[in-house]
């Protein structure tokens, strides 16, 4: 394949899992509403908010500064960028030779300016929510490292996303399985999902990710809700392609090709219904509980460590 | 049959370490008898490789029903006799136990591989399994400050003695092993009383003071 036809296709993937993002996250609203026997929001819901909020204005709060208005831009490229990472359908051909780890990194990038802009507006609230969202992170994150890790310690190089999607024959071992339910927990952390952070909530006190966007509005609102879509969904396409990569097709042969794209859809849309039921079932952690709820991922993924090396 | 014992080996060490972060009493004595099933499920997978098949059947069908019933019942008898409401207390918190049990485990499962990393084992990986849930009980037993998580810190630990045991030399003699299940009860049972007594001796708590 040439260049050009590989580039294509990565940055169809990224456009394709940006533009799905909405529909996922009106996914696990409706499921949940059916949970609570609620009829719930219309699948479409997440599109007719961001196509309101694109109409409206910005307003800025008075002592916001030029990072305020950058912070969302950010955010929702690094988002974006990072689903151009790794293959979900083809290994095939893939023309970024990034890897997971970058992919983790960049998201990180959107998080701290996120955070930043929290801050920029001074108000207590957003102080609040951008101090708890970078302590939850800092605890996330070396779970996610580690759980990465464990899968490129099988292939021996670089944890690049397409070499560690093709890495096949190993599905189901339990180690690889240790590792996703590890992966599986941060999602719920860095996503701002139920035992860590509730989505629905308004309650300013118990907020964390909605505490820093307290002060957006407009077509700045819209890209940080998107942005924030657009990272849940990558993460869990991150899972489902990474590290349970079964039905990943390695030709560029058609056939194969729409045949993985069903499995990934399949396996995209399991998982966000697989976030429903946790947070549906689970109840809120204290923030002070957080660390014990990371640390038991963190055992986990040295488990799956473990497993690899011994068993 | 191998992925399978591979399954059930890391579920073993993974219930040690669920025991070990969670805070309710209860729910730790159940995993606890979860833990033994999987262990009789071990024993079952071990038997077509073992010159006695039969001792292992009976090895399975004691640690189901004395670990896996008749313990556990025991506990959660004493737990109500005792009013026990309140979540476990810690003396280690649960982040730092975690990682020593992280470390353990990566420390037991080095050793194992360096002493018997050759294929004189019955079993891959059970010693290393059974090393790693001997800490994390051990782990379990220090960090608790009550009676009775201290006595399931115990019975991990000894459900990883039985799994090192049979991934060595496919378990110890059959009488040694009835044996061992007896002890066990009986010790839960004395253990159970004496927490009771202690309890109703002393004015505060069920436990003497830190």
């Amino acid at each position: 394949m040439s260049l050009a036809v590989r580039l294509a296709l990565t940055l169809s993937q990224a456009a394709l899992l940006a533009a799905v993002a909405p529909l996922v996250n009106g996914f696990i609203k409706v499921l949940k509403a059916r949970f609570q026997r609620r009829v719930g929001p219309p699948l479409t819901q997440g599109y007719r908010d961001l196509a309101k909020l694109l109409v409206k204005e910005n307003l800025h709060a008075a002592p916001t500064s030029a990072l305020f208005r950058l912070a969302p831009a950010v955010s929702l490229t690094s988002a974006v960028l990072a689903s151009a990472t790794f293959p979900c359908v083809a290994f095939g051909g893939w023309a970024a030779s990034g890897d997971v780890l970058t992919a983790l990194y960049v998201l990180a990038l959107g998080r701290f300016f996120t955070a930043l802009a929290g801050l920029d507006a001074a108000s207590a609230f957003g102080g609040l929510g951008s101090s708890r969202d970078v302590s939850i992170a800092a605890l996330a994150e070396p779970v996610a490292v580690v759980a990465v890790l464990v899968l490129a310690a099988g292939v021996g190089g670089p944890p690049d996303g397409a070499v560690l999607a093709g890495v096949h024959g190993t599905v189901f071992t339990s180690w690889r399985l240790l590792a996703a339910i590890a992966f599986f927990l941060v999602v719920l952390a860095e996503c701002a999902r139920v035992p860590v952070d509730n989505p629905a909530t308004h309650l300013e006190l118990t907020m964390v990710h909605e505490a820093m966007l307290l002060e957006y509005s407009g077509r700045e609102f819209a890209a940080s809700t998107l942005a924030a879509q657009v990272k849940q969904t990558v993460l869990l396409a991150l899972l489902a392609a990474v590290f349970l990569p079964d039905g990943l097709g390695a030709s560029g042969d058609p056939g194969a090709l729409a045949l993985s794209a069903a499995a990934f859809a399949a396996k995209l849309f399991g998982l966000a219904a697989l976030v429903a039921v946790v947070e549906s079932s689970v109840a809120k952690l204290r923030l002070f509980r957080v660390p014990d709820f990371l640390g038991a991922a963190a055992g986990l993924a040295i488990l799956a460590y473990v497993a690899r090396e011994a068993l | 049959m191998d992925r399978l014992l591979s399954h059930a080996l890391i579920l073993l060490v993974a219930i040690a370490i669920y025991v070990l972060a969670s805070r309710q009493l209860v729910r730790s004595i159940r995993a606890f008898a979860v833990q033994s099933y999987v262990l009789a499920a071990v024993a079952l997978i071990a038997a077509p490789k073992s010159e006695h098949p039969h001792h292992l059947w009976l090895l399975a069908a004691l640690t189901a029903g004395v670990k896996g019933v008749a313990v556990p019942l025991a506990l959660l008898g004493a737990v109500r006799r005792l009013k026990i409401r309140h979540d476990i207390e810690f003396i280690v918190n649960i982040p730092s136990s975690l990682v020593m049990a992280a470390i353990g485990t990566l420390g037991a499962f080095q050793i194992a591989s360096r002493t018997f990393g050759t294929g004189e084992e019955q079993l891959k990986g059970a010693l290393g399994a059974g090393m790693a849930t001997i800490l994390v009980g051990l782990v379990v037993m220090l960090g608790r400050r009550k009676i009775i998580t201290q006595i399931v810190g115990l019975l991990i630990m000894e459900n990883g003695v039985i799994l090192a045991t049979l991934g060595l030399t496919l378990g110890m003699p059959l009488i040694v092993e009835i044996g061992v299940a007896l002890d066990v009860l009986v010790a839960v049972q004395i253990l159970a009383i004496f927490a009771y007594r202690i309890s109703n001796e002393l004015p505060r708590g069920e436990g003497p003071p830190p």
